[in-house]
């Protein structure tokens, strides 16, 4: 094992961890505060495309755009589970799939001949990948919103009776859950891939979704999770990159199904292992009918 | 008290104002489509129009014929229908294998990927040299065991190990797509050909079509007969009451003396069996082989289907044909005026987010005021 390849290891692991750490930010505030949220997944999609769109002539635009795009379509999941009474894994479904259909469609529409995307510096999403889950944990457990959040996942009737709406504090977690989405988005279109192109999440979100399991609904943990995950997925493309054979027990395990299939098996593994564990905030997916 | 007349008439309205309410949500997702289409430069009514005559056949199709229903004429393409009906097979399918575990109260996300297992291990099954009544047999058996099995992995996971099955579910999904791959790419695959496919399966195990040129098998009235097997099955056996107790209130179930694991993993193998069988069916009337991308996207179709449908027969049955349907028309709709098929997606998205939505006041509002209106209409 030579050092240059145990640099590019690393150099991959930290490039496919950062839309995950993000992304399972943005899960471990939702769910902290009681909404499901299998979302993740389509606001990403939809940050992703916007930034594409809005990110060919200056990338601050584009970062902007992604931002703004991941908070609209969380609200969506909030006026949907929040106010109209939808099952949150329904509505979760529903915005995946207009996600989908949307970003599909109009990239065959509008980017049928490709396009490339200016970026903001790479760096700056390193940084904010690597403080923000810090700054996140302190909002979480050190300041009375995070309180009044975390209250709202295990308690809403508790929060109603200091006097705080429960609905408007889920909100406010879905507001910053689309935050970090569509930083997560932006991230790659612009500064992973510099272009789009479809579907380019990739069960990404269900990923960050185990990550927030993983680290047991907590900023940092989610962000271990999230760093596990991506050093999965960059053995894998490494090994790939290489092309070692590894065969053995009659299985050809360089072969790239079972390297694509890696970073899933052990994910499931880890939740073997772990979920049973910990417990999910106690009104995780609970409708808001009772309380307004 | 009421007459009965008026009672009657009150129910009428209940009705009306229910299918008027789905026609209103209907409408609310075709005219953000329509939108879609107009603001991305195309001829939105042309658009529904093709959509509506590549999912019913009625219009002008590939080769349209005069048809006469009673007073009205129409063109008619019959393979059109028989096209779009061959789509609702694989959703209803699926819908069927959802409703089982949300009966149970599960939610089973993992449907596409039992579908994929069950229709590999149907495409192996198919390539064995059986004869005919034995070889359908073989493949629709191998296909539901297969997809029974990779189910129950996930209820074995949430019983013992606590993991949520929407987690579990999706990621075997990935695994079981990559799995099936790879077992294409070493030793499996046909090699007479370029692309990473199965060797097609054997003639006895194919099932012929009902209009030359579709897929349109026996497969679509086997389905329709295992959902109403199914909804039978629910409300008038024991196992059908347990699998609802426990779906809609574990407690008692345990208080009662059901287990609930027990029943959840019942659930779980009989939805995996269906999703299965779904696979089984595709490979024998659709593709032949296992390829590539073979589930589409009816596993998550079938899920939306059962969870928009309330698990109802009328529910899923009308869903299916919604959704199927739509995406058969999508793919007449990008061959005649290039306009991008994925808008089926964004329209089956915005009906599952519009249908779920429960409106607090909306139908009993609706209903009042056509009793309102009925009664007026009788002062006069």
């Amino acid at each position: 094992m030579t050092p240059d390849w145990l640099i590019a290891l690393a150099i991959t692991t930290v490039s496919s961890a950062i839309p995950l750490i993000l992304a399972s930010q943005g899960g471990v505030f939702s769910e902290r505060s009681g909404v499901i949220n299998i979302a993740l997944e389509g606001m990403m999609l939809m940050a992703a495309f916007s930034a594409a769109a809005f990110g060919q002539r200056s990338p601050s635009m584009g970062l902007a755009a992604a931002i703004f795009v991941g908070i609209g379509f969380s609200l969506c999941h909030g006026l949907l589970t929040q106010k109209a009474g939808v099952n949150h894994v329904v509505s979760g479904l529903g915005l995946n799939l207009v996600a989908t259909g949307l970003t599909r469609f109009l990239s065959l529409r509008y980017f049928g001949d490709g396009i490339s995307v200016s970026s903001p510096p790479y760096w700056t999403y390193v940084a904010l990948a690597f403080t923000l889950p810090l700054l996140a944990h302190l909002f979480l457990f050190r300041t009375k919103a995070g309180v009044l959040i975390r209250a709202t996942g295990e308690k809403p009737e508790s929060v109603r009776a200091t006097g705080a709406s429960p609905v408007r504090i889920r909100f406010l977690a879905l507001c910053l859950c689309g935050a970090f989405c569509g930083l997560a988005g932006s991230y790659l279109s612009q500064a992973d891939a510099h272009t789009f192109s479809r579907d380019m999440t990739a069960g990404k979100g269900f990923i960050a979704l185990a990550a927030v399991v993983f680290g047991r609904w907590n900023p940092i943990g989610a962000m271990a999770g999230s760093l596990l995950f991506g050093f999965l997925y960059a053995l894998q493309s490494q090994l790939q990159i290489i092309g070692i054979r590894l065969q053995f027990l009659g299985v050809e395990w360089s072969s790239p199904q079972i390297l694509d299939m890696v970073p899933y098996f052990i994910t499931l593994l880890v939740l073997l292992g772990v979920a049973g564990k910990t417990s999910p905030p106690a009104s995780l997916g609970q409708s808001s009918e009772k309380l307004d | 008290m009421l007459p009965s007349s008026r009672l009657a008439f009150a129910e009428l309205a209940r009705y009306i104002s229910a299918a008027a309410l789905i026609l209103l949500r209907i409408a609310a997702a075709l005219i953000a489509a329509a939108m879609l289409i107009h603001f991305s430069g195309h001829d939105w009514a042309r658009a529904l129009s093709s959509l509506w005559s590549g999912a019913t056949g009625i219009g002008p199709g590939y080769s349209s014929v005069p048809y006469q229903l009673g007073p009205i004429s129409f063109p008619f393409d019959k393979l059109l229908l028989a096209q779009s009906l061959s789509r609702v097979t694989p959703v209803l399918l699926c819908g069927v294998s959802a409703s089982i575990a949300l009966r149970a109260g599960i939610f089973n996300i993992g449907v596409p990927g039992q579908l994929v297992v069950g229709a590999f291990a149907a495409a192996i099954a198919g390539t064995l040299r059986l004869s005919y009544p034995l070889s359908i047999a073989v493949v629709l058996a191998c296909g539901a065991l297969a997809g029974a099995a990779w189910g129950y992995l996930a209820v074995l996971a949430k019983v013992r190990r606590g993991v949520h099955e929407v987690i579990s579910t999706i990621l075997l999904n990935y695994i079981a797509v990559n799995l099936c791959d790879y077992f294409v790419a070493h030793g499996l695959r046909d090699l007479s050909s370029m692309s990473l496919q199965t060797r097609e399966v054997s003639a006895a195990a194919q099932l012929g079509t009902y209009v030359p040129g579709s897929d349109f098998t026996v497969s679509f009235v086997v389905s329709l007969f295992l959902a109403f097997a199914f909804w039978l099955f629910m409300d008038t056996t024991i196992w059908g009451f347990e699998t609802k107790v426990v779906g809609s209130a574990p407690e008692a179930a345990e208080a009662a003396g059901i287990p609930p694991a027990r029943v959840q993993g019942r659930a779980m193998f009989l939805s995996g069996a269906v999703a299965g069988l779904c696979g089984a069916f595709e490979i024998m009337s659709v593709h032949h082989r296992y390829v590539n991308g073979i589930a589409g996207n009816y596993g998550f179709d079938g899920i939306a289907v059962a969870l928009l449908g309330g698990t109802s027969p009328l529910g899923v049955l009308s869903g299916s044909f919604f959704f199927g349907m739509l995406g058969s028309g999508a793919s007449y709709l990008q061959i005649q005026t290039d306009i991008p098929s994925p808008v089926s997606m964004f329209i089956q998205g915005i009906v599952i987010c519009v249908f779920a939505v429960r409106f607090r006041v909306g139908r009993e509002t609706v209903a009042k005021f056509f009793v309102r209106f009925s009664r007026m209409a009788a002062l006069r």
